[in-house]
């Protein structure tokens, strides 16, 4: 029988949340019907059926979240019989992926890619006396736990290492030893205070035994693994309200402080007189009004900072487990402004886009991120960000670099100030502020200077924007 | 130094300590005149005559009484189950007596005896001559329970037994008696509670006594050419004291571990090794501590089901690889 699952919307998408059911359990479903509306930490979306029948089984509930790859429904075709219902959908054992059964019966001991354990009683013990591996007591994956054996959890306490972010290898992905040694090993173990070599020499005097493939993966934090170990009680004093964080929100509070905790900012900051752009975006908007476009400011300053990367690869580039990856295409990432949060919609290959296109794509997806119908390939895949508050009056702000990308220009207000002309006279200038927040791994102060000052040079002519 | 058969080596532990001290003596069924049904007493009768090497009645219960009374009275006998499937019948004397004098009487009377004979199976003798019963014994405080596997223990710990002012359950690997190994031609003591590291390696203990020591050695050879796993092989040897210490010491270095016993799963020796493990070395496990044991079945006499009724090279093997991760191959 057709399962529908909770699909995988991006990389780093481990689970999503059943908003809501669009049919009802017992009800005829036709390939393409929607099912169901899912989100996503980035957005919002339908789930269609991919087979014809009867939603047999709905799996979950409302509100509940679902791991990736999970089922969701079954859909029963004709003269198919519904599966049986087994409660709360927590510990089912995904298609008797576990280990349960004796050794001789060329069970899959070491199955690394089971995603559920199941603690059923010891199947058959008479066959040849093994103790199945699968089935322990160790935690899933939420609240700050992680399934890990006690050796591992002893050497992350020992070395301080995150196990957040180590990939495990056991039943239930359960981090065993040979994860973390092989961590260790490749000097890329994540600490909780940064200090991976020293750890690496640290540990337990055995360094030589790790004996398989374990992965880091720095990019991959786990749902939860950045909360302080002792947060404060409520107060529930009179006029306090509790909220839960939404998915969005704990998404970006994960990332930004992964963000703050692991990449070494440091700023740079620019004063623009916007004086001709201003009188450009004027003439121009003049010219397109007929075709409705209105450039925008942020438009302009997208379009620099994307042109001004051409002389400096390493701030186009992200910082990823083998290396810095160095982009020759720019693809400008947009901070988005939600009422539940932010998002970051790409425009690809910017530097090479005019500004008319440029604005129609900006229009366009941010429009289209404040209705929550982004797909996945339009907010991935950024190499560089800007974040605009200018349009809040803001003098001055630093951004938090989105990793893994090594850097970020914060765009401030236009304001009207006092200046001196090449005569000495004092003259009105529209003057704006950008701060460049740049990761220290990949770029030193004084490459983001000089970027930044070409950024300048570029907006205060922007002819330079037409070559 | 010499080579001896295990048969050998138990009994000259038994003949030096009956030429070293005259309260020494056998007794049991056909032990005598017949030199014993596994001829581990062969010609003792002659060199002792029938007063130390005593044969009994077909009545375990009545001469093990008979020997719990001896060695209150100061003798110290030495009684032998023709095989330990027998001692059912005397386990109320064993266990209500021998055990339990000594703790009755505030330590004033002392149960010098040892009780020995062939354990376990692997010899198809069906299911009421196979048993396992070192968890049995090993569960009454009182008893000394000790199992040992080469010659060289044989002859040692039998001298350590007798020389015990307490009862001790000596059982002997019933297969192994032909089995042969340096033996010293004097005398010699193997402590109990002292467990024997048969084999040193890095990644996985394979924990175990008696006959399942063999196999351990067999899988240890076959882990490191198939499949590069440095395996260590723990004899237990001593069941009851149980060397705790050089488990824990191992599973600290190797941080995962494999109990293998003959007998059946629940309420074995390994579960307890298991138990020990979790309780004293938790921090250093990797994996759960894996149990290999027999099928929960009587013992087949059928010689395909008798093998397949008890751990297998194979088995053991994959439960170690199930340790460490690796993928099973049986």
């Amino acid at each position: 029988m057709p399962e529908v699952i909770m699909p995988k919307m991006g990389d780093a998408m481990e689970e999503g949340t059943l908003l809501k059911w669009l049919k009802s359990e017992g009800e005829e479903v036709s390939e393409g019907d929607a099912l169901a509306e899912i989100e996503t930490d980035k957005v919002t979306m339908e789930i269609e059926a991919e087979d014809s029948g009867t939603l047999a089984q709905l799996m979950a509930s409302e509100g509940e979240d679902v791991a990736v790859g999970e089922a969701i429904a079954f859909i029963q075709g004709e003269g198919e019989e519904a599966p049986e219902s087994s409660g709360g959908g927590e510990a089912q054992a995904e298609g008797g992926a576990e280990e349960e059964s004796g050794g001789e019966d060329d069970s899959s001991g070491g199955d690394a890619q089971a995603q559920t354990a199941t603690e059923t009683e010891e199947a058959q013990p008479g066959e040849d006396g093994q103790q199945p591996s699968g089935a322990d007591g160790a935690q899933t994956g939420g609240n700050g736990h992680f399934r890990a054996s006690p050796i591992v959890k002893r050497l992350a306490r020992e070395n301080d290492l995150d196990l957040s972010r180590i990939e495990g290898s056991g039943p239930a992905g359960r981090i065993v030893e040979r994860d973390v040694r092989a961590a260790l090993e490749s000097g890329e173990a994540p600490t909780t205070d940064g200090q991976a070599e020293q750890a690496g020499a640290e540990a337990d005097g055995q360094e030589a035994e790790a004996s398989g493939s374990g992965e880091v993966q720095p990019e991959q934090a786990s749902q939860q693994g950045f909360q302080p170990a002792h947060l404060p009680e409520p107060t529930e004093e009179p006029g306090t309200q509790l909220m839960e964080p939404t998915r969005m929100q704990r998404v970006i509070g994960e990332r930004m402080t992964e963000a703050k905790q692991h990449v070494p900012h440091f700023y740079a900051t620019v004063e623009v007189r916007m004086d001709a752009t201003m009188a450009l975006r004027k003439q121009l908007n003049e010219q397109l009004e007929e075709e409705g476009l209105k450039l925008s400011v942020n438009d302009f300053v997208m379009k620099a900072c994307g042109v001004a990367l051409r002389n400096y690869p390493n701030l186009n580039a992200l910082y990823t487990s083998k290396g810095i990856e160095l982009h020759e295409k720019v693809n400008m990432a947009m901070a988005v402004a939600l009422d539940a949060g932010l998002i970051t919609p790409v425009i690809r290959d910017i530097a090479s886009k005019g500004l008319a296109t440029i604005s129609r794509e900006s229009k366009d997806l941010a429009q289209r991120a404040r209705d929550g119908g982004l797909k996945p390939d339009e907010y991935q895949g950024g190499t560089f960000t800007v974040s605009n508050m200018g349009m809040f009056g803001v003098e001055s702000f630093t951004a938090i670099i989105n990793p893994p990308q090594a850097a970020i220009v914060a765009v401030s207000s236009i304001e009207q100030r006092p200046s001196y002309d090449e005569n000495g006279e004092v003259v009105p200038a529209s003057m704006m502020k950008l701060t460049l927040s740049a990761d220290h791994r990949i770029a030193n102060g004084r490459d983001g200077a000089m970027y930044m000052a070409e950024v300048k040079r570029t907006l205060e002519n922007p002819v330079l924007l037409m070559v | 130094m010499s080579e001896k058969s295990y048969r050998e080596a138990l009994r000259e532990a038994m003949e030096q300590e009956m030429e070293r001290d005259e309260s020494v003596l056998l007794m049991g069924e056909d032990i005598g005149v017949y030199g014993g049904t596994h001829l581990i007493t062969d010609g003792l009768i002659d060199k002792f005559g029938p007063h130390r090497i005593m044969d009994t009645p077909i009545a375990e219960g009545g001469f093990t009484g008979a020997a719990v009374g001896m060695a209150m009275m100061g003798l110290k006998p030495v009684v032998e189950m023709m095989t330990w499937n027998f001692s059912f019948l005397a386990a109320d004397q064993i266990i209500q007596n021998a055990a339990k004098v000594r703790y009755f009487s505030g330590g004033q009377v002392e149960v010098p005896l040892v009780i020995r004979g062939p354990n376990g199976g692997g010899v198809q003798l069906s299911a009421q001559h196979t048993h396992s019963l070192e968890n049995m014994y090993g569960h009454f405080p009182g008893l000394k329970v000790v199992s040992p596997v080469t010659p060289y223990d044989v002859k040692g710990m039998m001298t350590t037994a007798i020389r015990d002012p307490n009862p001790v359950i000596f059982l002997e690997a019933g297969a192994l008696y032909g089995t042969k190994g340096e033996v010293p031609d004097d005398d010699y003591t193997v402590p109990f509670g002292k467990a024997r590291v048969a084999r040193e390696g890095d990644d996985v203990t394979l924990i175990s006594y008696g006959r399942q020591v063999n196999l351990c050695m067999r899988v240890a050879d076959k882990l490191e050419e198939e499949d590069d796993v440095s395996a260590e092989v723990i004899d237990v040897r001593s069941i009851r004291p149980l060397d705790e210490e050089t488990i824990i010491e191992s599973v600290k270095k190797t941080h995962r571990a494999v109990a293998v016993q003959e007998q059946w799963r629940y309420f074995g020796v390994a579960s307890e090794v298991a138990a020990i493990i979790q309780d004293k070395a938790f921090d250093y496990l990797d994996a759960p501590v894996m149990r290999v044991s027999g099928a929960e079945v009587p013992a087949p006499y059928a010689r395909n089901l008798e093998v397949a009724a008890f751990p297998s090279e194979e088995m053991v093997a994959d439960a170690a690889r199930r340790a460490l991760y690796m993928e099973v191959k049986g």
